[in-house]
């Protein structure tokens, strides 16, 4: 018989997973404070000594015992990882059934968070000697992540709409090596080079976008198209090769420039070189992307689209020129992370960026947005963007080789998206 | 038919039902939506499965269709107990479930929609040959004449919904359900399904039918089971349940009205259409509307009677401006021409359109009920673009409580609304538009009796207030009762026109028809 009552077994399972998870996380946070409290070493060193003296362990445990020996701390912290993400899955099936308690654990901004809680996690268990509690390691991920995230949110534009563009990458080389001409060798101001950089950009996306919206031709298609135009007009005008602070005179030998005052700027950092101007441009062009999706008629069209298109229509939605102009903004937001990317490589590189659209849609994904339109946000984006960047500078941190790093990151785009998964 | 229903039929016997569900209780979450609920499916006999949208109708059918699988009770099938764990599981046991939506493959043929999933294959290369015949050798036993080259996607509805029937033949199906089958069909296909419904019975199949149309019910039932708010009402047969008798088994009251509409009284010309017509488009030989003469008056409300192919959905929406300016002739607003361009021309000139489909057409199934009730008045409710989160709210709640909808929460998705409230969701985003003309294509279809009537009254309401309407209803009784005047077309002309008064079903119906034996005659 099913009863009427409100605890039902499966909010009661998701209870004690949740406190699992919660007591684990605790464990975990508290380690890792005396960690960077008492310094790397010495806490280890105690912790090893403590569980020598105890009588009889070691003959017992062998093997084990002799990891625990040598890296004590951090065998203890991968025992509360594991308890943690078991209380989590726990909780997460039994949520899947329950109502009431468990039932937030089904929004996409809590399985986003949950996300980069266990990637925090990861770095809070392998801290890599103490390296994970300093602040500039902080900074430096923030920083890595911000060409990323401008992509990703102009990505979460034009994936919310229903459609998807492959050319980021592309136009932030192009912008990238315009930009870089414009500053080093022909020395324009930034009130000029600026402004015509974003004009390139926001371009290139209303070409994809008219295309695709106007002349009804797949996106994908469309952007792919575009992927590869933008990139061999970043090497026409680059002529194929690095533009950089080694500029040609006329009878072909080299004189070298100072860095343009616009690129030292952008690259620079504020707060007590606490945090990069890149991450500061990152924030403030996401913010602005938030309020024109969440506050602004546009985004309500723009998800309307994407739910469904000609439901939209039929409303006096104006389709066509909803969709070309969220492709302007994502070539706008290419544009911007073009100028960072020249100034954090002080140069303007053609074949750079290349790949970064599909980092841009994992992140767009794997914060929770669909990839079939509809539903999403820029705030998932943004914690997608987080958990990303955190994910690489763990396992960078760490010297975790570049081969296996892909590997992982593409096991855990694929548990990310799982865990995302709309449940009914 | 093959050995293996062969075997089936000797064990059958004559007591035991084919199917029978016992004490079934289902719930999602802490809903409970299936209390105790009984089911018996005798072989030969046609079940109608009655209840309003909500009542469980459909959770009933997916627990025996295996779509379900956790759920309390028991399942018997020709006396055995039986749990379905997939719809492949259910379609082993011998039973098939055609929904609503139904699950071919549009882009493969007849042949193949037959056989899939279960291809007749040799060391995994299909035989295409041997499936052809096969296929053609089912439809011919079952009066289809559908070649079974052509593609799914190219056949009309109704002949899709026959490869349904057909593919679960194929599969030895001794009970067949089929949910709200003919909401898609015109009279003749709804004949043709009729008559193979009865060919089922006499070859000794069971029949689950699931309607919400009275005429089909008093036409096709041998027994009725009605489930209400998911329990079971009762079960009795046909001939004992008169439809005054049904509908209170239903609903739960007695129905005193259901068409309430009060005398119009017509107020000035509201829309005047001169030899409208919609041109022909990709694929069409001629004009899906010709030459269409029609005044609606202030106040008034103008049914548009006809057959499927009649024209009528697409004058609506050749007047809303979805054809884009693929329209010629007059059309006048107040006196005024209507500016057709664009739908969205059409909504600031104060004219709005209910579609046939609030799934497909209508509604944004991801977004909230604030979403879609603001979408098409977004414009007027954002200054410069920028949205008032608190006004949008407000200007919700006041229209859902006009148009009586129940959500549990505005900000709550509309997927998971039941069709009634949904197709209230859609008459408000209207509303919200303070439309001068209303064009309201099947607003019924598809919602249960108390939303039904909960529309008529709001129709009426509205026209008092000095709403135009123009109604499009398949439902012929609806069509009479709610309309002041009836305007029939047939193959996209006019081929009548009533009064109140002089209209009745059999004169509507054969204007509707009429064209066509005129020019065979």
């Amino acid at each position: 018989m099913p009863n009427q009552n409100q605890n039902s077994p499966g909010s009661a399972r998701a209870k004690v997973g949740l406190a699992v998870f919660l007591v684990s996380l605790l464990i975990l946070i508290v380690l890792f404070a005396a960690e960077v409290w008492v310094g790397f070493g010495d806490l280890d060193q105690r912790m090893q000594k403590a569980i020598s003296g105890l009588p009889g362990i070691g003959s017992m445990l062998g093997l084990a015992v002799n990891f625990f020996h040598c890296h004590a701390l951090t065998a203890i912290k991968v025992v509360f990882y594991v308890g943690a993400i078991i209380g989590l899955a726990i909780a997460a099936r039994a949520g899947r059934e329950a109502r009431g308690v468990a039932s937030w654990l089904n929004l996409p901004v809590c399985r986003a968070i949950l996300a980069l809680v266990l990637v925090f996690l990861l770095g809070v268990v392998f801290s890599a000697e103490g390296a994970f509690g300093i602040i500039g390691t902080h900074r430096d991920a923030l920083r890595q992540a911000s060409v990323f995230g401008l992509l990703a949110c102009g990505m979460t534009l034009v994936i919310i709409g229903g459609g998807i563009d492959l050319g980021v990458g592309s136009v932030l080389a192009l912008v990238s090596v315009t930009f870089s001409l414009m500053s080093i060798h022909w020395g324009w101001q930034p009130w000029v080079s600026v402004p015509v950089c974003l004009l390139l950009g926001a371009m290139c996306g209303g070409l994809a976008g008219t295309i695709t919206a106007g002349f009804r031709i797949q996106p994908f298609v469309a952007t792919l198209a575009m992927m590869v135009f933008a990139r061999g007009l970043a090497k026409t005008i680059s002529g194929g090769t690095k533009v950089s602070t080694a500029v040609k005179n006329p009878d072909g030998t080299f004189r070298y420039v100072d860095v343009p005052a616009v690129f030292r700027f952008i690259d620079s950092r504020i707060l007590d070189g606490n945090l990069s101007v890149v991450t500061v441009i990152f924030i403030v062009c996401a913010v602005l992307t938030w309020i024109l999706l969440a506050r602004h008629r546009w985004g309500t069209h723009l998800y309307a689209i994407g739910g469904n298109e000609e439901a939209a229509r039929l409303s006096g939605v104006p389709v066509t020129s909803t969709k070309i102009l969220s492709y302007v903004a994502s070539g706008l937001l290419a544009g911007v992370a073009g100028m960072c990317q020249a100034a954090q490589e002080q140069q303007g590189d053609p074949e750079t960026g290349t790949g970064y659209e599909l980092t841009a849609i994992a992140i767009v994904v794997i914060g929770g947005t669909t990839l079939t339109g509809g539903r999403g946000g820029i705030g998932l984006t943004l914690l997608g963007t987080l958990t990303i960047g955190y994910l690489e500078k763990i396992l960078s941190i760490n010297a975790v080789p570049e081969a296996s790093r892909l590997m992982l990151t593409g096991v855990i785009i694929v548990a990310a998206v799982l865990a995302q998964r709309r449940k009914r | 038919m093959s050995p293996r229903s062969q075997v089936t039929d000797a064990h059958d016997t004559d007591n035991e039902p084919l199917v029978r569900m016992v004490r079934i209780s289902k719930k999602f979450g802490t809903n409970q939506v299936l209390r105790n609920v009984d089911l018996e499916i005798r072989a030969g006999e046609v079940l109608v499965l009655a209840g309003e949208n909500g009542a469980g109708k459909s959770t009933l059918i997916k627990i025996l269709g295996g779509v379900h699988t956790e759920f309390d009770g028991e399942i018997r099938i020709q006396g055995r107990p039986v749990r379905p764990k997939s719809p492949s599981d259910a379609a082993a046991l011998g039973v098939a479930v055609i929904y609503q939506e139904l699950s071919l493959v549009p882009t493969m043929t007849v042949a193949d929609n037959v056989f899939l999933g279960r291809s007749i294959a040799k060391r995994g290369f299909v035989n295409h040959d041997e499936q052809r015949r096969r296929a053609q050798r089912l439809l011919d036993q079952l009066g289809i004449e559908i070649p079974v080259e052509s593609r799914v996607e190219d056949l009309p509805l109704a002949l899709q919904q026959l490869t349904e029937i057909a593919k679960a033949l194929a599969r030895n199906a001794r009970v067949i359900v089929m949910d709200e089958p003919t909401s898609a069909l015109n009279a003749p296909e709804v004949e043709k399904l009729f008559d193979l419904v009865n060919d089922l019975k006499r070859r000794g199949c069971g029949i689950v039918y699931i309607t919400h149309k009275m005429e089909e019910i008093q036409r096709i039932a041998d027994r009725i089971t009605v489930l209400r708010d998911g329990e079971h009402v009762g079960t009795a047969p046909a001939s004992d349940l008169p439809p005054a008798r049904l509908i209170q088994w239903l609903v739960g009251r007695e129905i005193e009205e259901q068409f309430p509409r009060h005398a119009a009284t017509p107020g000035d010309e509201r829309l005047r259409l001169r030899g409208f017509t919609v041109l022909p488009m990709r694929g069409q030989l001629r004009p899906p509307v010709e030459n269409i003469d029609l005044v609606v008056r202030a106040g008034e409300i103008v049914g548009i009677g006809g057959l499927q192919g009649s024209g009528a959905s697409e004058l609506f929406m050749g007047l809303f401006g979805a054809y884009g300016g693929n329209v010629r002739g007059e059309a006048l607003l107040d006196g005024k021409p209507l500016r057709i361009q664009s739908p969205s021309a059409a909504i600031s000139q104060g004219v709005a359109l209910l579609t046939n489909d609030r799934k497909a057409t209508g509604l944004v199934l991801s977004m909230s009920v604030i979403a879609n009730v603001t979408l098409a008045g977004l414009r007027r409710i954002s200054p410069m673009g920028w949205r008032r989160p608190a006004l949008e709210r407000s200007i919700t709640a006041g229209l859902c409580e006009r148009v009586s909808l129940r959500a549990a929460s505005l900000d709550m998705e509309v997927e998971w609304l039941s069709g009634g409230n949904q197709q209230k969701v859609v008459l408000a985003k209207w509303l919200q538009t303070e439309p001068r003309l209303l064009l309201l294509d099947e607003p019924t279809r598809g919602i249960d009796v108390g939303a039904k009537r909960e529309v008529y009254q709001l129709m009426d309401v509205l026209t008092r207030q000095g709403l135009a309407i123009l109604l499009i209803t398949s439902e012929l009784p609806e069509l009479l009762a709610m309309s002041d005047r009836i305007v029939v077309l047939h193959r996209g002309t006019v081929t009548a026109e009533f009064d109140r008064s002089a209209a009745t079903p059999e004169r509507v119906l054969a204007a509707a028809m009429g064209r066509q034996m005129a020019n065979r005659g």
